[in-house]
């Protein structure tokens, strides 16, 4: 196939792909997770400050935040020309996007084949789990998975004059975007070893490059990361998470949930691909992106790595092994009679992939549930300090600082809007007694007791109970045990409840 | 960077070398008193050094201890010659001032001790300062050097003595004499010191007369040791309540742990010298041992492990140095995120000893506690408190790291552990009674973690709920707790 009408095709497929990707994204003016509003609010603090909030007054009644901000600077970048709410519906999904390119790259240098690496970067496009989890989300994955590919991509061609140095703008943009970047540095010395295994032999330079990489790495992350490694121990890799909790974040994986989530062509592929190159033939290349696949499968299963986050990883390396088997099923038949076939296998795969890819995807983000946000309750605690006329909150705090009780997944989307203290959110790297801290919320939530609710509302200086549907959910509630009149009466209702704290203990 | 550091390598002298070494040993070890002087009052860091301030100010003044007074129950007095060392020089000057100054001292005098030590056995100048740079580097030096504690003194002592011991005359018997002192502070120290000399004595089989020596005056020792304290296993032991890997890396806030740039550089060296692994096999038999002793007994024993692995972390580097790379500006670039993690670990190390305790509130409960609590109270803290609060509110406690370590103070330890889970009065009150316990000092630091995980758990939950107890000082997290009822007083 000509350069140009490749080019063409990619360019076709990133459109169409962006294209159905923004279709989705502004149907609804709220996103699809509470990180994206941590985010959101991290972007406006930079776009004021000109850094980060990471000593946050908000988040847990005032904490250290420690995180990677090059995504934040990108978009508070583009948000001085756009508005925040453009920059944040678009700039993910052309990160997102550009993974069609990333791939087409990588399938065509290892396989050689236009025809294929355009039917992968057309897979890539179309993968059920990174679809719809960057589809509508402001998410730091959109812009670290393209780049940690881009790295695999260019690591076998560090030799090639100025491209170390443009592996090494990458690998640095990269440690700044994501602590995920450890994955690809893992599976550079999983590399390293299964070569040694098959006994393929190394390039110098892609030893160097490894050593190289997992230095930085090493040095990067323990800088960044000191408190918190200093504070959890090796429990930092599960990021303080309460075991109460835990479950829904790093879970066992299983075939028909993988299936589900990345798709069944590209598994099988990946399976085909392991199994002839590591019990058949060798290939060095190949190697590579199998140690990938590996690395992120064991870290998975071993529950080292969040599920979701894991899969989107896992889904793309699938795919480029997807590629690789295509590459071996047309090989198979040029051995056959049928070698005339080979475009028509081609369009077979191609269907195949609408059917069990494409579609299913399409519907899926269709019938995915609209996210809705409550905006009349939080601007009812964004005007709440207005309502108290004595300059003494009802739980003893200044009248400016008011706390409102939400479960976790509501603690962002409430500090982004209302600009008030929470108690909980998902970030719970280096809150002290966190556990202590997640009963207490269910406490109150599930509790029968006015009393206990009261003593564990002053705990924490709480004014507000924010009883969400998301709460109903996590909490299997169905309203506020114990709200009456007297202690807790209902001060707005709607899609949210919110409750108001009167009593004291 | 690494341009400039081969270039000064190559044409590195002996004088040049010693001298940025100390003045780097000297920035290292002096940082973490600078901080505090400048930062907490100049409050003296540590825990263990208010100990041997308290017991050599005693000494001072009584010229033999046999019981320490403010542990309740009185007991017995476990003879440190450092505390010796210590009175000695503090005829001349101020206690205070020494507790500062000697750590500081003591760690120059290893770094010029084991640079000398080494100038035996490797001949190369750049791997001997490399070597001694890592060691100067190295979190465990800094921890160790930077204030006062028995690891201070013995692991100079033990440098001190094995250095005399490679020397030529009769330095050996004065190298033996010295390391005779080591079952003062624990049996396997002088085991591993033994299985040193016995490994460097059976490489330098003249010295044998001087192993006969050394025997015979650790016999000696000994039976002094036993015949006063009638405790063969006698143990300074060092615990942090953390899981293995955590104790390992110092990166992970291990006091005795290895920085995981050194542990990468003496990994790159020990596969190095495997080629000669018949030449090497006495160090790896040392590394092994410490790697024994600190995994389960005592994490300090990863002192000795520090300088085999320093030294094959010199090892490692140089190789790396040397070797000839394919992208050459990879290599400058990789050698120089290897030093700058090693500095990184380095400076995370003064910056973590510099904010060990004891801090400006906890100072502040300490004082109000030595003006407004009756002499012979009894107060129960965390054992990691107990010498602040003997030092400075100038009241007892039940036990204290250095008594927790004999059977006795293990038994009050296990009981004053029950004490902190019990929910029930009366049975809180029966511990109380039979230790006759008037205060309770509580820190954020004992809720958060080191006793308690909640703080409705155990003891505290009783404290907040139960009449016999009143709160009689609060101040930033820290509070003071007085026991009403006691039975025995009543």
């Amino acid at each position: 196939m000509e350069k140009k009408r490749v080019m063409w095709f990619l360019i076709a497929i990133f459109l169409i792909s962006l294209g159905i990707r923004l279709y989705f994204a502004f149907q609804t003016p709220f996103f699809d997770n509470d990180q994206s509003y941590f985010n959101l609010r991290q972007i406006q603090t930079i776009m004021e400050t000109g850094f980060p909030a990471y000593d946050d007054g908000l988040s847990f009644g005032g904490r250290y935040l420690i995180f990677l901000p090059l995504f934040h600077y990108i978009l508070a970048a583009f948000s001085l020309i756009f508005s925040l709410d453009l920059v944040a519906k678009i700039l993910p999904n052309l990160f997102a996007s550009s993974i069609i390119f990333i791939v087409y790259l990588i399938v065509q240098q290892v396989t050689k084949n236009k025809e294929i690496a355009l039917l992968c970067s057309f897979v890539s496009a179309f993968i059920p789990i990174y679809f719809l989890n960057t589809m509508n989300a402001v998410t730091v994955n959109s812009l670290s998975l393209p780049l940690s590919f881009l790295i695999l991509y260019l690591f076998p061609r560090v030799k090639e004059g100025k491209l170390l140095y443009l592996f090494i703008i990458v690998f640095i943009l990269s440690l700044l975007s994501s602590a995920i970047t450890i994955i690809v540095v893992l599976s550079l010395v999983v590399y390293y070893f299964l070569t040694k295994i098959e006994k393929v032999n190394l390039e110098r330079e892609e030893i160097e490059v490894t050593v190289f990489s997992l230095l930085l790495m090493l040095w990067f992350y323990f800088l960044v990361f000191k408190r918190a490694l200093l504070a959890h121990g090796l429990g930092f890799i599960w990021q303080n998470i309460p075991t109460e909790i835990i479950s829904r974040y790093f879970y066992q994986i299983s075939i028909p949930q993988v299936i589900y989530h990345v798709g069944l062509l590209p598994i099988l592929g990946a399976v085909f691909v392991a199994y002839v190159f590591l019990f058949k033939s060798k290939s060095k290349q190949i190697y590579l992106y199998l140690s990938f696949t590996i690395t992120v499968l064991i870290l998975l299963w071993i529950k080292l790595l969040k599920f979701d986050t894991g899969l989107l990883y896992l889904s793309i390396g699938c795919v480029i092994l997807f590629g690789i088997a295509c590459k071996q099923i047309l090989n198979y038949f040029e051995k056959t009679h049928l070698q005339g076939y080979k475009k028509l296998v081609l369009v077979g795969i191609f269907f195949l992939v609408l059917l069990t890819l494409t579609f299913p995807t399409l519907f899926l983000a269709l019938n995915q549930e609209k996210v809705e946000v409550d905006l009349g309750a939080l601007g009812f605690l964004e005007d709440v300090s207005g309502n108290v006329d004595e300059g003494i909150g009802v739980s003893g705090n200044d009248v400016d600082r008011i706390v409102i009780l939400a479960s976790p997944v509501d603690g962002h989307i409430i500090t982004y809007y209302t600009g008030k203290e929470t108690i909980v959110d998902s970030n719970f790297l280096l809150i002290p007694d966190i556990a202590e801290r997640i009963t207490d919320v269910r406490t109150i939530f599930v509790g029968q007791s006015k009393v206990i609710a009261t003593k564990l509302m002053e705990k924490y200086g709480a004014d507000y109970i924010y009883l969400s549907p998301g709460a109903l959910e996590t909490y299997e509630i169905d309203n506020l045990p114990y709200g009456d009149e007297e202690c807790f009466p209902l001060v707005y209702t709607g899609q949210v409840k919110i409750y108001e704290k009167r009593c004291s203990s | 960077m690494i341009d400039y550091l081969d270039k000064h390598l190559r044409k590195l002298t002996e004088k040049q070398a010693l001298i940025v070494l100390v003045c780097l040993a000297l920035l290292v070890l002096v940082l973490p008193t600078l901080i505090r002087l400048f930062f907490f009052d100049g409050i003296m860091v540590g825990s263990e050094s208010y100990y041997h301030l308290r017991m050599t100010s005693l000494l001072q003044n009584q010229e033999s201890i046999s019981v320490d007074p403010l542990l309740s129950g009185n007991r017995y007095y476990l003879l440190n010659p450092y505390h010796y060392f210590l009175a000695f020089f503090g005829t001349f000057v101020s206690l205070e001032v020494l507790s500062v100054v000697f750590p500081v001292l003591f760690g120059l005098g290893t770094v010029i001790l084991f640079y000398f030590t080494l100038k035996e056995f490797i001949k190369n100048l750049q791997t001997r300062f490399l070597i001694v740079l890592f060691f100067v580097l190295s979190p465990i030096f800094v921890y160790v050097f930077s204030h006062q504690q028995s690891t201070t003194f013995f692991l100079s002592l033990s440098v001190l003595g094995f250095f005399f011991f490679t020397r030529k005359g009769k330095w050996p018997v004065i190298g033996a004499i010295l390391l005779a002192f080591m079952p003062f502070f624990g049996i396997l120290h002088t085991l591993f010191v033994l299985t040193l000399i016995s490994i460097y004595v059976s490489t330098h089989r003249k010295k044998i007369v001087y192993l006969f020596v050394y025997f015979f005056l650790l016999a000696i020792v000994i039976g002094i040791v036993l015949n006063n304290y009638n405790i063969l296993f006698f143990q300074r032991s060092f615990f942090q309540n953390l899981g293995i890997i955590e104790q390992t890396f110092s990166d992970l806030g291990s006091w005795y742990g290895f920085s995981l740039f050194l542990l990468i550089l003496s990994s790159i060296g020990l596969i190095k010298s495997w080629v000669k692994k018949y030449d090497h096999v006495l160090m790896y038999l040392l590394i092994l041992i410490a790697f024994i002793f600190s995994s389960f007994f005592d994490l300090t024993y990863n002192i000795y492990s520090n300088f085999f692995l320093c030294i094959y972390a010199g090892f490692g580097f140089i190789s790396l140095w040397r070797m000839k790379w394919g992208l050459s500006q990879l290599k400058k670039m990789s050698l120089f995120l290897l030093i700058l993690g090693l500095l990184f670990s380095a400076t995370s190390t003064i910056s973590r000893v510099s904010h060990y305790g004891p801090s400006d509130e906890m100072l502040m409960s300490l004082e109000w506690m030595n003006e407004n609590l009756p002499e012979e109270g009894v107060i129960v803290t965390s054992p990691e408190y107990a010498y602040w609060v003997h030092y400075y509110a100038q009241k007892k406690t039940l036990v204290d790291p250095e008594f927790s370590q004999t059977l006795r103070g293990r038994a009050i330890l296990k009981d004053m552990n029950v004490l902190f889970d019990i929910r029930r009065e009366n049975k809180a009150m029966q511990f109380i009674d039979k230790y006759k316990i008037q205060y309770f000092l509580i820190t954020p630091e004992m809720k958060e973690s080191l006793v308690w995980q909640r703080e409705d758990q155990g003891l505290l939950f009783l404290l907040e709920n139960s009449e016999n107890f009143k709160k009689l000082y609060q101040d930033q997290g820290i509070e003071v707790w007085q026991v009403l009822e006691l039975k025995s007083s009543q």
